[in-house]
């Protein structure tokens, strides 16, 4: 576990980084913590998002483990960040297709920056979908990803996400089953054994 | 001759095809190699793009744009070329990134075609790497995306502004005030309230008419604003002769000042009023309540507060200010 932290550290360090280049002001990331919960046990409350609606970035991975990624900001936070970057003050109702494209973007950044970390690190590579953009409940969010009820764990990830000294808050779930944790699992081991 | 192809015929036709159907698309496709060689540039591009050269193919994807290639797609085609992990570049955040026109519209000046670009990889045979660049014209989406906002823009102001007076109306200041009382809360910053309201209203409206008494509310409501410090941003028509304006960093001593000012600029527009107990003319009452927000204090004891100092002023005989009790 302190071995992935590490690395989707390094994969937050490469996120911030571009994230500061296209919104031309200093954006800092950081994965303080990192959880595995069955999906069964997955309480809402846990994770303090309560039953409130969040903006979810989903994006699907193949490789030496499969997996379904989820970045996760309660609807309202998703929102301050896309003000931070565009400057704009619709409210959520108004967030508009182009707002939710760039909403994509912002993930999209975050997650590939913590999977090519993780290409790096561990020497795999993968193949992913596009990302796509939903608003929903958590619990309404699991459900309608879980098509493989073959991927019953979630590997959580807390996010720390500063723009312009506003502190923001997320999740990056990943969605997983025994055997790709497994994989994930031997993959670590081996770059641990190499160092 | 039979018009059903066999498997593989059909294969050759779609492979004969394939081309074809790339240079009809109504969109952007560009594939470059591992080497970030272009091979494929369709015809959409070839009547789009500012570029170097008039045929692309062949040569490095860096070089080939007026201005070069910009930052942001360049990490999207190392992530899809050096990891297999698509991308997309929004056009909220790169705008119209890439030097592509619309050679119709704009006539001597051509429009920049809005883009949202997606980079895909590919595989090709024995894991070569390549990638598809995707580009969409979104200029539509763009311009109605812009004009709906204004009108959002509009209507939220229409929604916000009393119709009468043009100043803020109930609504708008329920929305203000607690964002002034937190601010004030949160820099430690004295903040005051003024509450006032048109002496023996109703009087005059029996008097003069409707008309008239809606252009002693418009005229109350210029002379207010032009009394108050522009920069004043939140002056609010409370009810229907109620006032209210949220005077931030101002201490109870300012406002006494302020409250004063404001009375005696309504007076001197000398509007006759044969109606009212106090003055030939139309005056105000005005309550006065300040604070400097610490834990135990509310918006709503502040608002309860104010309307007590006027209350006060009213009860004291009007056309005068009063001020509360530390709310």
């Amino acid at each position: 576990m302190e071995a992935l932290t590490e690395i989707f550290n390094i994969g937050a360090g490469r996120a911030a980084a571009s994230l500061s280049s296209v919104v031309a002001s200093t954006v800092k990331l950081s994965v303080p913590r990192i959880e595995l919960y069955d999906i069964k046990d997955v309480d809402v409350d846990a994770l303090g998002l309560g039953h409130k609606r969040l903006g979810a970035v989903l994006q699907s991975y193949a490789g030496p483990f499969e997996a379904q990624a989820m970045l996760l900001f309660p609807e309202e936070n998703a929102l301050e960040i896309v003000r931070d970057m565009l400057g704009s003050t619709l409210s959520i109702e108004e967030l508009s297709e182009l707002e939710q494209e760039t909403m994509c973007e912002v993930g999209n950044i975050i997650l590939n920056a913590c999977l090519s970390a993780m290409a790096d690190v561990l020497g795999v590579s993968f193949e992913a979908t596009l990302p796509s953009y939903s608003i929903d409940s958590l619990g309404t969010l699991l459900r309608n990803s879980i098509e493989d009820p073959g991927q019953p764990l979630m590997l959580v990830l807390n996010i720390d996400m500063i723009i312009e000294r506003r502190n923001t808050q997320g999740f990056l779930a990943f969605l997983l089953s025994y055997p790709s944790l497994d994989m994930l699992m031997a993959h670590i081991d081996r770059f641990l054994g190499k160092i | 001759m039979s018009s059903v192809l066999s498997p593989s015929e059909e294969s050759l036709h779609l492979s004969k095809m394939l081309p074809q159907i790339v240079n009809v698309m109504s969109l952007g496709l560009i594939l470059i190699d591992a080497q970030r060689t272009v091979l494929l540039w369709n015809n959409w591009m070839r009547q789009r793009s500012s570029v170097v050269v008039d045929d692309p193919i062949g040569m490095g994807i860096e070089a080939v744009f007026v201005g070069g290639l910009p930052n942001a797609l360049g990490i999207a085609i190392d992530n899809a070329l050096k990891y297999g992990l698509p991308s997309l570049l929004s056009n909220a955040l790169h705008g119209a990134v890439l030097p592509l026109f619309d050679y119709k519209k704009g006539g001597d000046q051509p429009e920049r075609v809005q883009q949202s670009i997606h980079v895909l990889p590919l595989k090709g045979d024995g894991g070569t790497r390549y990638c598809v660049l995707q580009i969409s014209d979104v200029s539509a989406s763009v311009v109605r995306e812009r004009k709906l906002r204004a009108q959002a823009e509009t209507l939220k102001e229409q929604a916000f502004t009393d119709g009468l007076t043009g100043l803020m109306n109930r609504r708008h200041f329920d929305e203000r005030f607690p964002l002034e009382f937190r601010r004030a809360k949160r820099q430690q910053t004295p903040l005051s309230l003024v509450m006032l309201d048109i002496d023996f209203f109703k009087a005059y409206n029996d008097q003069y008419g409707h008309p008239n008494a809606d252009k002693v509310l418009i005229a109350v409501a210029q002379t207010l604003r032009a009394t108050l410090d522009q920069s004043i941003e939140v002056i609010a028509r409370y009810g229907g002769e109620e006032f209210i304006v949220v005077l931030p960093d101002c201490n109870e001593h300012d406002a006494g000042h302020i409250g004063e000012k404001l009375r005696a600029s309504i007076e001197n527009m000398q509007i006759p009023h044969a109606t009212s107990q106090v003055s030939p003319y139309v005056t105000i009452s005005v309550g006065l309540s300040s604070l400097t927000p610490d834990v135990t204090s509310s918006e709503n004891l502040m608002l309860a507060s104010v309307d007590a100092a006027l209350y006060i002023a009213k009860h004291k005989g009007r056309n005068r200010v009063s001020s509360a009790a530390r709310p």
